[in-house]
């Protein structure tokens, strides 16, 4: 998650409004493709499971 | 805090639809709707298209199950304006409010069970297992796996 502090840092940096916006969409995509390849593998183990089971 | 630029760098056409949201619904358009026309070329267009697919598109999971999922991954993410849009889509696509409510207060620190993968209504579809892999990061851990 970005924070207020996150955002007051990067504007300290010198970094525009619009590099500011690519940096946070940056971060949270690479965070929703954490997520998702997380949850992908997790059911995958489930499925293995349901079926061992 | 937002960049300035989001709350004011939009085309014409954008405007206008706000504008037209708001006379229309007597609310503004929320932020997390309104980043999607900003500069779509380099965010909304794509993620527009990926969302359709991944919420609308034809899957194994009927729509409310993937409204439900949402709504879970929101509340965990803690992002109050999620939860409640996927929260009402999931609701409305079930018909029946009381139990998607019920559903996702039940998750709560629920572990991952594979007997409710075999559960067709609200709360099925691993939601446990989708809470575990977003707060441990990685299904690696054996906390994830149940063990």
């Amino acid at each position: 998650m970005s924070t207020d502090g996150d955002i007051a840092a990067v504007k300290a940096a010198g970094f525009s409004d619009d590099q500011t916006f690519e940096l946070v969409v940056c971060a949270a995509v690479g965070e929703a493709t954490r997520q998702y390849q997380s949850g992908l593998a997790a059911l995958a183990a489930a499925a293995a499971d349901l079926e061992a089971g | 805090m937002r960049p300035a630029a989001l709350d004011c760098d939009y085309g014409l056409e954008p405007k206008v639809l706000f504008r037209l949201i708001r006379v229309f619904s007597g609310y503004p358009v929320p932020d997390a709707a309104k980043i999607t026309f900003y500069r779509p070329d380099f965010f909304g267009a794509q993620m527009k298209e990926l969302t359709h697919e991944a919420m609308r598109n034809p899957s194994a999971w009927s729509v409310g199950d993937r409204e439900l999922l949402a709504a879970y991954v929101a509340k965990l993410n803690t992002c109050p304006f999620c939860v409640g849009a996927h929260t009402a889509t999931a609701s409305r696509a079930y018909q029946d409010r009381e139990r998607v409510a019920a559903a996702l207060a039940e998750l709560e620190g629920c572990l991952p069970n594979p007997e409710a993968a075999r559960d067709p209504g609200p709360g099925g579809p691993l939601l446990g297992t989708f809470e575990l892999t977003t707060r441990l990061g990685s299904c690696d851990a054996p906390e994830s796996r149940g063990s």
